[in-house]
């Protein structure tokens, strides 16, 4: 073998070691779709409305209603009394993220009926990433209805509205945070926990002091903490789509 | 292409996969074991429903945890108890896998109209799956499983609840399905990869116990299996001082297949698979196997 064919050699063996050496790096590279905007589009666009909630139609017709319900029944509520004065923010406050919880707790129960949760895990989407988008879309939704129930409730009682949408948004959002962190460690039991804590503010809001400091708190602190828990929550869909799953569960 | 590297899986104290280091090319692997023995362990980890107390799995040599999505883009998987929406058509059940598969919608019908055929599902492709009986079912979700044409599949316990008939045809499928992929086959039921299995891979108190070809596993009991004719009475007394392996009665006689060492003065018989499973795993409630 002469010179020339041994330098040939030379050069393709480090070739293919460049070679080899860049997929390591482009595969070591954090995937280019891992910013929140972009997941959402990625679900939107790339799956689609239908399929994000396939399966649970009738969780969302069923939450719907009862919201529904709701909003049609405080509507009907007589103008000016004040007959659950002294209990309304810790009704407030406990209230908020039930419509959130209900979903969840039923379209956690259906999906663990169907059992299609280990098939669903080995697919391109995984149920982690239907959970994420669910919720996001779930607590765009939720904080909308809880706004309009504040709103009439603030108008049927006599309340200063940004002061009850305050305690909701933040409300809302500490559940919101408590059931995902709860999911991520439990799995589906931990679903449970946040209900049985807002069981717990349901009936801490009959004793005045609850009521009392909810009211004292001022309602800039409340925008603060809905704000970053907010804020907590998404980081947390976010780790899901980068699939920081694999740590955590 | 697959590799399992010093793989470890703990459960507390508990280690159901000890330091497991394999290897898999196209073709079918039986996962043999008893039940509890870690095979559903193993088969999830390499589906990543579980992940590694320590150790590595490699697809083409990059971990399958960093290659994430385009990894499970390669698998497909068919767990021990397959969930489906009962409410459903196996069509629009398949179709909305695919989407969470990322295969686009055209193909996808394409894909779901030739696998409902592959597994003669044709007929009732528009029928609600709360009708189907638990081998249509099965069908269902090995269709689901071939959805994305998977380079790699892993099959947990396939044939559960098959009918004798059913399962023939799952092995046709099987084994027309892997020239050009890897098909990984748990099961404890040796008829079901006796016929198709390239090689068969035996797990034993956590550990690889053998990965070979049908015809090396049963060269382990080469020279050990008998068949002896008794009559029906002497049956007890023999089972007493012999390892019987499986019984057959035909009228007074009884022919008992057992573990001798030639001194009885019966001829040695071609060893089975099912022999070695018994064999091997005698005393076993999970996979505690003594070694041949």
């Amino acid at each position: 073998m002469n010179y020339n064919e041994q330098l040939r050699q030379k050069i393709t063996a480090a070739e293919q070691r460049r070679t080899k050496l860049n997929a390591n790096i482009e595969a070591a590279k954090p995937n280019e779709k891992t910013g929140f905007t972009e997941f959402i589009r990625d679900m939107l666009f790339g799956l689609g409305i239908k399929n994000i909630f396939y399966g649970i139609y009738d969780v969302v017709a069923v939450t719907a209603i009862i919201g529904a319900a709701v909003i049609a029944l405080m509507s009907g509520l007589p103008v000016g009394e004040r007959q659950i004065n002294p209990h309304i923010y810790g009704i407030v406050f406990s209230a908020s993220p039930a419509l959130y919880l209900l979903f969840f707790l039923l379209s956690f129960l259906k999906e663990r009926l169907e059992g299609s949760f280990e098939v669903k895990m080995t697919c391109r989407y995984t149920a982690l990433h239907l959970c994420a988008f669910r919720m996001f879309l779930c607590g765009i939704f939720c904080m909308l209805f809880n706004a309009l129930a504040a709103y009439i409730a603030a108008l049927r009682f006599g309340f200063a509205f940004s002061e009850l949408a305050a305690i909701s948004f933040s409300s809302l959002f500490l559940f919101a945070l408590v059931m995902i962190l709860s999911l991520l460690r439990y799995g589906v039991k931990g679903c449970f926990i946040p209900l049985a804590i807002m069981g717990a503010c349901l009936v801490l809001s009959v004793f005045p002091w609850f009521n009392m400091l909810l009211k004292n708190i001022p309602t800039a602190a409340y925008l603060i903490l809905g704000i970053t828990l907010l804020i907590l929550n998404q980081s947390v869909l976010n780790k899901i789509n980068r699939r920081f799953c694999y740590a955590v569960r | 292409m697959l590799s399992v590297k010093n793989v470890t899986m703990k459960y507390g104290n508990h280690t159901v996969l000890d330091d497991i280091n394999i290897d898999f090319e196209n073709g079918v692997y039986g996962l043999l074991a008893p039940n509890g023995a870690g095979k559903t362990t193993l088969i999830k980890l390499l589906a990543t429903l579980h992940f590694a107390s320590s150790g590595a799995v490699l697809w083409n040599g990059e971990s399958i945890t960093a290659l994430d999505e385009k990894y499970r883009d390669v698998i497909g998987y068919l767990p021990q108890q397959f969930g489906f929406y009962r409410s459903y058509t196996p069509t629009a059940y398949l179709l909305y896998l695919s989407a969470l598969k990322g295969i686009p919608k055209p193909a996808a019908k394409q894909r779901v109209d030739k696998l409902l055929s592959l597994v003669a599902l044709s007929d009732v492709k528009n029928v609600k799956m709360k009708k189907f009986s638990g081998g249509m079912i099965q069908r269902v979700g090995i269709a689901a499983a071939l959805l994305n044409d998977p380079k790699l599949l892993l099959l947990d316990e396939p044939t559960a609840g098959l009918d004798p008939k059913e399962r023939v045809r799952f092995r046709n499928i099987i084994a027309g399905l892997s020239k050009d992929r890897i098909v990984i086959l748990s099961t404890h039921i040796v008829s079901d990869v006796e016929s198709i299995a390239n090689r068969i891979i035996m797990l034993q108190n956590g550990k690889i116990y053998c990965n070979e070809t049908v015809a090396e596993v049963c060269g382990r009991l080469s020279g050990m299996v008998y068949e002896a004719e008794l009559p029906t009475a002497e049956t007890a007394e023999f089972s007493q001082k012999h390892f019987v392996l499986s019984e057959r009665f035909e009228g007074d006689r009884a022919f008992l297949r057992f573990i001798g060492d030639g001194s009885e003065g019966y001829a040695p018989k071609n060893a089975g698979l099912e022999d070695v499973f018994l064999y091997l795993y005698r005393d076993a409630e999970g996979g505690n196997a003594d070694t041949l």
